[in-house]
């Protein structure tokens, strides 16, 4: 069957950012890729087969194709500006037919696009997406006066709910099987003649429009002004024409308020409380955890397994409680069902705390992109952030990076200028916990009780970030970057997008962790059967004990958080602490070195140079900070 | 004056836009000539401008080089 595909058809799906084009790749492939409210998520292209059923195959007659279908970046236009562009450049450029995915709620911005693949002359299907949007804000939109203004056929969809998603696909099969018979199916979208007056000297020379259009824009910044500005008009007035808005809706004002300066803020420190410290602290690390943990795990599974391994591999210990490590049964036990055991604390750490946590995590994380406040965010946030040499897009990295710093760190390629990109890195790299660590901190801090401890800690996280990042902004040179962006309306989250969101990236997330803990566990085990375990702690004991004033076990958390950020809350929970010992280990905790898989990012997205000052300054922030906290009576 | 300067639930003229801001803020849909309303200032940071159902936020850096005039309305 393989060799009869004669022919591969290259299917582009083309769209501003947010404009739903991987929830329509989601169904016309059946393939999953990150769908979220922030510009970039599709940093790398991803393409698939479309799954057409075998009824579609007889039906269209597609026996010989294989259809291709790419997702590419969300773009504002297309030119070279960044990595996003140049990529959907190629996509459009390797297309056979572009599925351009509009929203109905910003025509005016993203038939900018449109126009532009227009003028490319490329066959083009359009969708004009999140139709319920327009509904609800009583935007009414004349489609047949934009068919026909543009040239193109219309789809409107309602993709999250797969609403006219079918249309799409047999109107894609369909343009495939008249393209089998020679048929041009599918329209290529009205020339602007403006437009074409603007590059026809450039026709000639070229062997495609595409590439006469994109050097006429690129040749001089006054012919990309003009040719912009003709399509800007021309967008406008076809816009004025077949879109027409009587009133404001609710949410509009909603959406003004959490603009408004003093209103936002208070939103936002309040949604920081409520999602860390009440739901992922109190509920998560405090309810679910323990619950999982003590009337679950150490119900039903800890006490049998460890009732089986000793049948086994006794474990014997002398009348001072140390192991008998001579016996090499009793080492086997220990590593499997001891104190790191691999058969009972691993298993009760990845599903009783890491998972709740993280799910967690990744679902507030999804309830913030879905509702469109982050943008928001970034608006309220960028004064602030332009003091320490950021902008406010810095801030979806920052965010990320409470879920997992790798992940976040690798998103700061989004960020424009080389000194954001440090800074942000640093920062996330010394004041950011990732989700396991973040919920353990939230859980001891609840469990002293009361919003004191929890903002001692969250307090002097805020004095580093504040003082580390004016710190930098003052020793590295250059420019901080500009910040424009466009703000997405406020919707209402849906369920099934938070709960897809939440359950894929926690997948990944714990795919991941999964194999590393057992690692972790075996090592840390093999350390302390064989006694070196004890010697570590031994050495470093003189720092924990005479410069952070805490027990010596936590050394453990210490070594532990260097080799994965989320190890370092491996164990600290069952050590026994005051309340002021516990803030100090939380503070320190959460500023100690970032994991090695960080570090290594680090060195590929910058420098070695770089991961390295940023390696080695967390461990003096961390000491320098704990110490002084261990000293200071605050609680 | 300068976009920094406005205020919040001013009606705006845009009239000037320096080069090198300028195909960015056209794709986003503000051009030179076009009349925004500010929907928001955040003191020290963005101003917030409204077009029709758009709504761009540009930072206080950037927003001190575009020239704007209030709308007598």
């Amino acid at each position: 069957m393989q060799e009869l595909k004669t022919k591969t058809i290259n299917i582009a799906l083309v769209g501003n950012p947010n404009v739903g084009k991987s929830v329509i790749f989601n169904y016309l492939t059946g393939i999953y890729v990150d769908v979220s409210n922030y510009p970039g998520t599709t940093i790398e292209i991803t393409s698939a087969k479309i799954n057409a059923t075998e009824e579609e195959i007889n039906k269209y007659q597609l026996e010989d194709f294989e259809i291709k279908l790419v997702d590419s970046p969300g773009v504002y236009g297309i030119s070279s500006q960044n990595d996003e562009e140049t990529a959907t450049l190629t996509c459009v450029e390797q297309a056979n037919i572009i599925v351009n995915v509009v929203s109905s709620i910003s025509l005016s911005r993203d038939l900018f696009l449109t126009k532009q693949l227009a003028d490319m002359g490329k066959p083009m299907i359009l969708v004009i997406n999140q139709c319920d949007e327009a509904r609800i804000r009583k935007v009414a939109i004349d489609t047949k006066a934009l068919t026909e203004g543009l040239g193109l056929d219309i789809i409107e969809a309602v993709a999250i709910k797969e609403e006219g998603l079918d249309s799409l696909k047999a109107s894609i099969l369909n343009s495939i099987h008249y393209s089998n018979s020679k048929i041009a199916q599918v329209k290529t979208g009205t020339l602007s003649i403006a437009v074409e007056k603007e590059i026809a000297s450039y026709l000639d020379d070229c062997l495609t429009r595409s590439e006469a259009l994109l050097k006429a824009e690129n040749s001089s910044n006054e012919k990309r002004e003009t040719i912009y500005k003709i399509r800007r008009q021309e967008v406008d007035e076809l816009v004025s024409k077949v879109v027409s808005q009587k009133q404001f809706s609710k949410r509009t004002l909603v959406g003004h308020l959490l603009l408004n300066p003093i209103i936002g803020s208070i939103t936002a420190a309040l949604v920081l409380y409520l999602f860390l410290f009440q739901f992922l602290g109190v509920f998560i690390a405090g309810t679910v955890v323990d619950f999982l943990e003590n009337s679950v795990l150490n119900t039903y599974y800890t006490p049998v397994i460890e009732r089986l391994v000793s049948q086994v591999f006794p474990v014997i210990k002398d009348s001072n409680d140390n192991l008998i490590l001579e016996q090499p049964l009793a080492a086997i036990g220990t590593m499997l069902a001891g104190d790191y055991g691999l058969l009972t604390l691993t298993p009760t750490y990845l599903y009783a705390l890491l998972m709740p946590l993280v799910l967690g995590f990744y679902f507030g994380l999804a309830v913030l992109e879905d509702s469109g406040y982050l943008p928001r965010l970034a608006v309220l946030v960028d004064g602030v952030l332009s003091k320490l040499g950021m902008n406010g897009r810095a801030i979806i990295p920052l965010i990320l990076g409470g879920g997992c710093v790798t992940m976040a760190t690798v998103t700061t390629r989004l960020l424009s200028s080389k000194k954001e990109k440090i800074i942000t890195m640093a920062l996330l790299g010394l004041t950011i916990p990732c989700s396991a660590q973040l919920g353990v901190i939230q859980g001891l801090l609840s469990n002293i009780g009361g919003p004191k401890p929890w903002l001692v800690w969250a307090g002097t996280l805020f004095i580093v970030f504040v003082l580390t990042g004016m710190l930098l902004n003052k020793l590295i040179p250059g420019d901080c970057g500009h910040f424009i962006t466009d703000i997405p309306p406020l919707r209402i989250p849906r369920i099934n997008n938070i709960l897809q969101k939440t359950i894929i990236r926690s997948k990944v997330f714990l795919a991941e962790a999964t194999p590393a803990f057992f690692i972790a566990a075996a090592v840390v085990g093999s350390l302390q059967v064989t006694g070196l375990l004890k010697l570590v702690i031994k050495y470093s004991e003189p720092m924990i004990t005479e410069v952070l004033l805490l027990p010596k076990e936590v050394a453990i958390s210490f070594i532990l958080g260097m080799v994965r950020r989320d190890f370092g809350a491996f164990g600290l929970m069952d050590i026994s602490m005051t309340d002021s010992q516990l803030v100090t280990a939380c503070v320190v905790l959460t500023l100690f070195v970032p994991c090695i898989a960080t570090v290594a990012i680090m060195i590929k997205e910058q420098n070695f140079k770089i991961a390295m000052a940023i390696w080695l300054s967390s461990w003096f922030l961390a000491f320098g900070f704990g110490a002084l906290l261990a000293r200071l009576p605050l609680l | 004056m300068q976009l920094d300067q406005a205020k919040s639930g001013q009606s705006l003229h845009i009239h000037e836009i320096p080069s090198q801001l300028k195909a960015n803020l056209i794709r986003l849909g503000i051009c030179e000539g076009d009349k925004v309303f500010c929907s928001s200032k955040i003191p020290g940071g963005p101003v917030v401008l409204q077009k029709d159902l758009q709504e761009i936020a540009i930072g206080n850096s950037y927003a001190k080089l575009i020239k704007v005039e209030q709308c007598k309305s």
